[in-house]
């Protein structure tokens, strides 16, 4: 079953995944980016010390997740009248307003995605960092790295900022201590993509030498 | 220099998706990852039909999208109900320029470049044309980047009917516009993800590039 002699073994192997380019794996120092020759696709990325990252970032995308949930966002007055709301009285505002569908992709996209993407990243780089390797490991990461594109929690910051300016003429705005949490929760998550390498994890599972 | 690079797929090498790990896969089977176990194939299984099929739906969900009232906004128990190029045109008319801007970009030009861009390549590799195929690698990049960008609208009437629950003096009530639109982008999200972007390179040779490709001289390490 192995390939052509003229190959090396497969774990010195990477394939680029835009163009399927074969490539030979090399060491990367942290900052570096692997670009494949042909079509510029970002195939590996050098990190330092993923492991570690992944684990401070996720805690503390965790601390802020339930503040930036559940604190009000907004609050506004109009004619005296006052009123807040969190990210999940939206969602649950949506449900019963007749939209249950629409609430899910919602609650999927700026609450269930997140949450698990934090909590898969803090499970895992836990785990590994006290090389504990339960065999569900490679599940989990499966699962965060199909999870992780529906979170989009920076689209939903964008739509706050509209929000703002819609009512701005209409009412009186506060923004809300929630608001705060959440952007560093959003920030949080946008670190876990770009400061973290998932090969990483994949080299500490074990499941290919390191080149 | 007859000996070009090679593909993965030329190899009988099959690239995980999941975790990048190459496993030995014969032509049109599914095999195990041997790394992490996910299934995978040299390309997508059907890729081209199963993202076309996902077009057209994208295509007929943007008309009840665009018909429909997204949301109606009532103050003191008047308001009419408004679409999303309705409410672009308000927040224009308001001489909000820039969010009117975002907001038409996110909801009208995003959802139909990517459609257009999805049948674009469709077509292209379909049909095996001389188009450069770093070019389209590039815009099957920006169409799989910018498709989420389209959920701004929804998050926006979400933040809306959450707030502006004030009884008689402030309503704001979701519309089936709302439904529809959401169906589409969830649609334009799988008929990116069911496209092989590989399927672009595949009528190339190896080593080939088009004219324009500027970084095929760049090192690995960039
Ligand atoms: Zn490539
Ligand atoms: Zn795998």
């Amino acid at each position: 079953m192995d390939a052509s002699p003229a190959t090396p073994p497969l774990d010195q192997l990477h394939a680029c995944p835009a163009c399927d380019l074969l490539l030979a794996a090399q060491p990367l120092n942290r900052g570096q980016d692997a670009c494949c020759p042909r079509c510029g696709e970002v195939v590996r990325s050098g990190r330092a010390d993923s492991l570690n990252r992944a684990f401070w970032i996720s805690s503390a995308g965790l601390a802020l997740f339930a503040p930036a949930m559940g604190l009000p966002l907004l609050s506004m007055t109009l004619l005296g009248v006052h009123e807040d709301a969190s990210l999940t009285e939206a969602i649950i505002a949506l449900f019963q307003a007749g939209f249950p569908e629409v609430a899910s992709v919602v609650a999927v996209s700026a609450l269930i995605a997140p949450f698990l993407n934090l909590w898969l990243m803090f499970g895992v780089s836990w785990s590994l960092k006290r090389r504990y390797r339960p065999r569900i490991l490679p599940s989990l990461l499966r699962l965060n790295h199909r999870i992780r594109e529906w979170s989009m929690l920076e689209v939903f910051l964008l739509g706050i900022l509209v929000s703002i300016i819609k009512l701005a003429d209409m009412s009186e705005l506060v923004v809300g201590l929630g608001l705060y949490c959440f952007i560093g929760l959003m920030l949080c998550t946008l670190l876990l993509e770009s400061a973290v390498d998932e090969h990483d994890f994949w080299q500490a599972l074990g499941g290919e030498a390191r080149p | 220099m007859s000996a070009g690079p090679r593909t993965a797929a030329a190899e009988g090498l099959g690239l995980c998706l999941a975790c990048h790990a190459l496993t030995p896969c014969p032509p049109g089977r599914r095999v195990a990852c041997r790394r992490c176990g996910a299934a995978l194939a040299l390309r997508k299984p059907h890729s081209l039909r199963r993202t076309g099929y996902y077009v057209v739906l994208g295509f007929l969900f943007l008309i009840p999208a665009n018909l429909y009232p997204i949301m109606t906004i009532l103050q003191f128990g008047r308001g009419e109900p408004s679409t999303i190029v309705g409410g672009v045109a308000k927040l224009w008319s308001q001489g909000l320029w820039g969010i009117a801007t975002i907001v038409f970009v996110a909801s009208v030009v995003v959802p139909l470049a990517k459609l257009f861009g999805l049948c674009l390549l469709l077509y292209s590799v379909h049909y095996q044309t001389e188009l450069c195929p770093l070019n389209r690698t590039r815009l099957f990049r920006l169409v799989d980047f910018l498709g989420r960008w389209s959920m701004l609208d929804i998050f926006v009437v979400t933040l809306l009917v959450g707030l502006v629950h004030l009884g008689q003096v402030a309503l704001v009530l979701p519309g089936l516009g709302a439904l529809a639109f959401v169906a589409t982008v969830i649609i334009t999200l799988f008929a990116a993800q069911s496209f092989d972007p590989r399927l672009i390179w595949d009528a190339h040779s190896a080593d080939e590039a088009c004219d324009d490709n500027d970084s095929d001289e760049k090192p690995p390490h960039a």
